[in-house]
Parts: C-alpha cells; sequence; structure tokens
C-alpha cells in the first residue's frame, strides 16, 4: 500500500562523480593544517593593547577624577618668581620697585621700609607678647613693630603708591594658590618662638595661613590707610600671632609703614 | 572504507578516495533536494550551491563529528545557509539584466543530462504548494531519503518537528491530489 505511491515522491538519484578538479580541491582543503590561533596569545595581545591604552591615557591626564603625574600645570606653579622663594624670606623680591636707599642699621635688605628697623625702640611690642622682636636678625624689618604700623619707619616719602598695593595682592594671590608648607618656621636662626605669647588663649599660636596675612595686611590703623581702618581697624588679638609667618616681609612692603 | 567514522577521519586527512565516496553517496541527493526547494535565483544555480556547499564541508571537516549518514545532514544544513545566503543577496541587488533571463530561460529548455531524473518535475511541481518548511522535509525524506535525524540537522529542526512537519505535509499533498489515495506513513 505504502510502496505503490513511494516512487512519486522518491526519485532515483543519480549517483555523481566527482571531478578530478574538485576531488583534488576538497582533498587538499580537508589536509590543510588549519591555522593556529591560541587563546593565550589573544588574551596576552589584547592585554597588552588595554594596558598601553590605559597607560597613555593616564599619563596625559585624559582619565576623569585622576591627578596626572605629569600635569603641565604643576611645573609651572614650581618655578619661583623671584629670589624670595620661602615665606619667611627676609629678602625683597627684586621685582619690587625701590623708592629709596636702605638706612644703615637694617640688618635686612628692605629698600622700601628704610627706618623701620633703625628707629630705637621699635623692636619691643606694646603688648609684650611678641618676644622675636629682639632677637630677630632683621629687627628692622620685624613687621610686629607697632612702630610700622603706626606709620614709622615706613616710605620716608610718605608716598602712597596704589599700583604697588595692586601687585601686591596680585603676588599675595598667586604665592596662595602655590603649595607651600604653611606652617614653615620664617626664621632661618630658629629664634622665633613657636609659642607667641599669651596671644593665644589656646596657649599656642596657630599656623600661619594666607589668611593670617590677609588680616595682617588689612590692619588699617596706619594714617595713609584708606580702607584698612574700615574693614578690620585695631584687631590686637591677631597681633599676637605676627612675627610667626611670612607675612613679616609682606608687613613691611606697606607704603603707609612710613615715618 | 565501509565503516562511516573510518570514511569521515580518512576524509579528515584528506584522502581523495574518502572524498570520492562522500561525494557518490550525497552529491546526487543534495543537488535534487536543493533543485527541489524553491529556486534561489536566476543567476545562482543548484549546483554552484552543491559545489560551494562540498568546498566549505571540506574546509570545515574538521569541525565535524559523526557517522557518513551525520555527515549527510550536516552537508545538507551547509547547502541551505549557502542557498539563504545567494537568496538574501539576490533580494537585496536585483542587478540581473534581462539577457541573462532569457539565457536561462533558453538553458532551461535544454537540460543537460545531469538533470534528467525521472520523476522530478512532477515531485516539484507538487511540493511547490507546501509550506516551505514542509516542502523541505518531504523533500529530504521522501524525495532523496534522509533519515529523520539527518533531515533535522540539515534543517536544524528536532526530531519531533520533522515528524510533525512530514505529517501535515503528507496530509496536505493526499488533499490536493483528491480523494482518499494512500500515501506513504
Amino acid at each position: 500500500m505504502t510502496t505503490q505511491h513511494q516512487p512519486q515522491l522518491r526519485v532515483d538519484v543519480p549517483t555523481l562523480e566527482p571531478s578530478p578538479v574538485l576531488l583534488a580541491q576538497l582533498a587538499e582543503l580537508s589536509s590543510a593544517p588549519r591555522p593556529a590561533r591560541p587563546a593565550g596569545l589573544r588574551i596576552l595581545l589584547a592585554a597588552t593593547a588595554v594596558a598601553a591604552v590605559a597607560s597613555v591615557t593616564w599619563l596625559t591626564g585624559a582619565m576623569p577624577g585622576a591627578q596626572s603625574p605629569l600635569d603641565p600645570s604643576d611645573g609651572t606653579s614650581h618655578v619661583p618668581a623671584g629670589p624670595s622663594t620661602s615665606p619667611g624670606d627676609e629678602v625683597i623680591p627684586p621685582q619690587r620697585p625701590v623708592t629709596s636707599a636702605p638706612v644703615p642699621g637694617s640688618s635686612a635688605p628692605t629698600p622700601e621700609v628704610p627706618g623701620a628697623g633703625g628707629a630705637p625702640g621699635a623692636q619691643p611690642d606694646d603688648t609684650g607678647t611678641d618676644t622675636d622682636a629682639g632677637t630677630d636678625p632683621a629687627p628692622g624689618t620685624a613687621p610686629d613693630s607697632p612702630d610700622q604700623r603706626s606709620g614709622r619707619g615706613g616710605d620716608p616719602a610718605g608716598v602712597h603708591h596704589p599700583d604697588r598695593d595692586k601687585r601686591e595682592k596680585d603676588e599675595k594671590s598667586t604665592k596662595k594658590d602655590d603649595k607651600r608648607h604653611p606652617t614653615a618656621d620664617p626664621d632661618p636662626t630658629g629664634s622665633s618662638p613657636p609659642v607667641a605669647g599669651g596671644g593665644d588663649p589656646q596657649g599656642g599660636p596657630p599656623p600661619w595661613t594666607p589668611q593670617d596675612d590677609d588680616r595682617d595686611v588689612r590692619h588699617g590703623d596706619g594714617p595713609d590707610d584708606d580702607d584698612g581702618g574700615r574693614r578690620h581697624g585695631h584687631a590686637h588679638g591677631q597681633d599676637d600671632r605676627r612675627g610667626h609667618g611670612p607675612k613679616d616681609d609682606r608687613d613691611t612692603d606697606h607704603p603707609w609703614a612710613g615715618p | 572504507m565501509t565503516d562511516d567514522d573510518d570514511l569521515i577521519a580518512a576524509a579528515k586527512q584528506g584522502d581523495p578516495d574518502a572524498w570520492r565516496e562522500l561525494y557518490r553517496a550525497h552529491a546526487g541527493r543534495l543537488l535534487v533536494w536543493l533543485e527541489t526547494r524553491a529556486p534561489v535565483d536566476g543567476g545562482v544555480a543548484a549546483e554552484d550551491i552543491a559545489a560551494e556547499s562540498w568546498l566549505t564541508a571540506a574546509k570545515k571537516i574538521q569541525e565535524f563529528r559523526g557517522t557518513s549518514s551525520d555527515f549527510a545532514g550536516w552537508l545538507f544544513g551547509i547547502g541551505r545557509h549557502l542557498a539563504a545566503n545567494a537568496r538574501r543577496r539576490s533580494g537585496r541587488r536585483r542587478t540581473d539584466p534581462s539577457e541573462h533571463d532569457e539565457l536561462t530561460q533558453v538553458a532551461g529548455t535544454v537540460p543537460g543530462p545531469d538533470h534528467a531524473v525521472p520523476g522530478q518535475e512532477w515531485v516539484r511541481q507538487a511540493l511547490a504548494s507546501l509550506p516551505p518548511r514542509e516542502r523541505d522535509v518531504l523533500a529530504c525524506l521522501e524525495v532523496v531519503g534522509l533519515d529523520v535525524n539527518a533531515t533535522a540537522t540539515a534543517l536544524g529542526m528536532s526530531a519531533v518537528g520533522v515528524r510533525v512537519a512530514r505529517h501535515r505535509g503528507l496530509k496536505r499533498l493526499r488533499a490536493q491530489v483528491g480523494g482518499p489515495q494512500p500515501l506513504p506513513t
């Protein structure tokens, strides 16, 4: 019954003979050794490529959130702008204009404040808390002296230089950006005591910060100061912290520290 | 060389005799099966797909594991994939010139000696009305005589699916012929 209709669908499949060319190709393709592609080599190549790309990315700082040791901004920030590289250096940067000759007796080359340290009795602080005034190797440039703040020993000409003030403020703002050690002892001789006295109720002076420097600059009790008095006035509590930081050389630059 | 495994192993070694025997056993069936299926394109003949299937099988023979019967299903699967690729390729770019169609028609009127398969034209017309899935299954099982497993391998189906498609195809063919004519079960 089933064999009656099988020939209708089942066809007589002819037996085909392969051509010699096709047979040679089949034998050649089947016997050809396949190129070995070890997985380890591919993994190694991939890992090497990834490591190379990651290294280049890291070195160029292209990776977000990661700091690069080769950041060009670091290289420019460490270049000193002048001879005074440390905050406590008594040497005045040479870019500041010299307005008058230094007064003999001033140990530090402070041409702007020729008579600051030369005036007798200028070293001792009126509050008695600044003990480094007499032991400072550059007593004439001690910024803590009230004489300087009051105008004694300043610019003998008494000329106010607004452009110089602006330049000084710019320098200070740039120095703030620099990552200096704020607690570095500005006194190379080590004579400056670590504790300034009874100015700090906690018993120890706070480390020097650029903000302290700004406060010192804005103490406007000088006669020529126009805006300093409006801002802070007399703040003796902050005077106690003077003489510990790099503000020493800056206070001497005040033009109102004149006679 | 009577053992299938030995035949496949010899073919993997590049033995021409093994390939000749495989070719004799499966080349005719592959060609008939490809011709029974839906035509691919006027520019791609079943012989081309069959030849490419053999070359691909020779390249990939190292990956094949099985007997000669399994080799038939594997070879038919290669042919099915190549035919599908040719069909998609011809569907994307219709660049056949009109002269080519004329040549095809002329060549079709004079078939070569290899195409002189008795009853193949009738079978092709009978299977043309079936769905592609049932047509392929019947072509493999009833026309060229593959077993169920080889058919399932060639068509990418399960053995149960092959049997179901075969049953439905035969039932549909019985209805088309008209009357309760007995068909192979």
